[in-house]
């Protein structure tokens, strides 16, 4: 595991990144690097901005100063986005009409500029949904299924594309500790590949020994940048003395 | 009834309007939009009252009206979620009162023919009224299959959708067009004051019975199809107007189907929690 990569070009980077609504400072001028082949954490407490700061480095939410880059470009000029998967905590609409965990999963291969077959598409949907322990639910409605499975499904959502950069809101909250587990190697099999895997959580357990780099967020901006080995004060005691079953809570749930 | 050529012309109108409306709205349904349908036809009321008064063609007029309807409320709804709620109900107002207005201005028999674009009319539906139809429905046909999976992405999710590169405010810019020209679509069958309900109560009932967003569809097109078809018929044997009973035909399939499965669920139910002892 590479805690830096300085051979490589960054995937994703903010400069003097900055965020307020209605005038209040989110985030203040964040300066950040993410590596192809790592696996960060976004850590902080509630409110500190780690959503904030992963939707504004998507282009989600505007910038009040700053830039992000993707893959070099200014994101404001980047077009290949199937190079980004997005998971996000949860799905917007996914209980008005039915949705199946299908049409869920291959919402994820709808590009403006690339078209990809119904055949592929239902073979890399399957291989997703099989990746995360739901191939037998692909037919069912996604409203039908508890919420630990629609965050499995929202992970087989981004597993299908071809993305190099994933970007994960909570992947595996509600999520019991046996699939936990299969989401953890499948987001190992993604970094072996290259990929450079973000994600905000609350629990380091399940991917204590995956993560390359962790950064807390406090009061809108860096608190730590580093390795999970050094990091400080957690609400609980050291993340070290944490076994599988009792994950480390970090700062705040 | 169909050796009359009007009915044969009423007919094959209600079949498209069947088809098409349930399409977009059951989109509308998952952008918890179903309301906008409404909105759209009121604003076409306009559209026709302004075609009474400057004798232009009805549905040529209601169709550009109600487009440009739809961008300004779009517009609106891009700044402001709440304004938007806002904006919907004074379209709802405004369309209404102006289409009246204007029609009442319009003079001579404009009022008696603004009914018949209101509630629907079995014998008014013309040839030019047909083409335009027809010309409609076919693009809307179109633009589904060009973009139906890039504005499902979207309004399944517009964030996510957006990650992916997709253009979320012209896709929904697109889908509200599509609904203002579903309304033009529907009203000289349906009527105006109706013709949402024939884009959101079919998807109601569909969504009743299926798993998936594609089936629903399918299944409230197929509803729609039969209520309109099932209605104009009825319409025309007990001589009442179109619209209403089109739309109480699909509302009757809606309760029917509702009551169906809410018993078949409660008997699996049932079934489920008899079987359990047993298990122990």
């Amino acid at each position: 595991m590479n805690l830096t990569t300085a051979n490589d070009a960054p995937s994703l980077s903010a400069r003097h990144l900055c965020v307020s609504f209605d005038d209040v400072s989110i985030l203040r001028d964040i300066d950040l690097d993410f590596f192809p082949g790592t696996t960060i954490a976004i850590l902080g407490a509630n409110g500190s901005g780690k959503t904030t700061l992963i939707k504004a480095m998507l282009g989600l939410l505007p910038m009040h100063e700053g830039s992000v880059d993707v893959h070099g470009t200014n994101i404001h000029d980047f077009n290949e986005w199937h190079r980004i998967a997005y998971v996000p905590q949860k799905l917007i609409n996914s209980a008005t009409v039915p949705v199946s965990v299908f049409e869920t999963v291959s919402s994820a291969l709808v590009y403006p500029k690339k078209k990809i077959a119904a055949k592929d598409k239902k073979a890399v949907v399957m291989a997703a949904l099989e990746q995360v322990g739901l191939a037998n639910r692909a037919k069912d409605r996604l409203d039908e299924l508890s919420d630990g499975q629609q965050r499995r499904v929202l992970l087989a959502r981004a597993l299908a594309t071809s993305a190099d950069i994933y970007i994960l809101d909570e992947p595996t909250a509600g999520v019991d500790s046996r699939n936990q587990d299969e989401l953890v190697a499948a987001i190992r099999g993604l970094v072996a590949k290259g990929a450079c895997v973000v994600m905000i959580t609350h629990e380091l357990g399940p991917f204590k020994y995956d993560i390359d780099r962790a950064i807390v967020l406090a009061e809108g901006g860096i608190s730590y940048d580093g390795p999970v080995a050094s990091l400080p004060n957690t609400s609980e005691s050291s993340h070290h003395s944490h076994t599988k079953n009792s994950p480390p809570r970090l700062l705040d749930s | 009834m169909l050796s009359y050529e009007f009915m044969q012309r009423a007919l094959i109108a209600a079949v498209i309007v069947g088809m098409i409306s349930p399409l977009i709205g059951v989109f509308l349904v998952q952008r918890r939009l179903a309301l906008l349908g409404d909105g759209m036809g009121h604003v076409a009321i306009a559209g026709v009252g302004l075609a009474f008064l400057t004798g232009t063609e009805p549905v040529i007029t209601a169709l550009f009206v109600s487009i440009l309807g739809a961008l300004i409320l779009e517009l609106v709804r891009h700044k402001s979620r709440s304004a938007g709620d806002l904006a919907l109900a004074l379209i709802f107002y405004g369309g209404i009162a102006g289409g009246v207005l204007l029609t009442s201005l319009a003079g001579g028999r404009a009022s008696t023919a603004l009914n018949q674009y209101l509630f629907g009319s079995l014998s008014t539906v013309s040839t030019q009224d047909f083409v335009a139809l027809g010309v409609s429905a076919l693009a809307l046909i179109v633009i589904l299959l060009r973009y139906g999976n890039q504005i499902f992405a979207m309004s399944l999710d517009g964030e996510t959708a957006r990650v992916q590169g997709i253009r979320v405010t012209a896709m929904s810019v697109l889908l509200t067009s599509m609904a203002a020209v579903t309304v033009v679509v529907g009203m000289r069958t349906v009527g105006l004051l109706l013709v949402s309900a024939i884009m959101i109560v079919p998807v109601a009932a569909a969504q009743q019975l299926t798993h998936s967003f594609k089936t629903t569809g399918l299944l409230a097109s197929a509803i729609g199809m039969l209520s309109a078809t099932g209605g104009l018929t009825l319409s025309f044997y007990v001589d009442v107007p179109p619209g209403p009973t089109i739309v109480l035909l699909a509302l009757a399939i809606f309760v029917v189907l509702a009551l169906t499965t809410n018993s078949l669920h409660l008997r699996h139910r049932n079934e489920i929690q008899e079987q359990a002892p047993h298990q122990h």
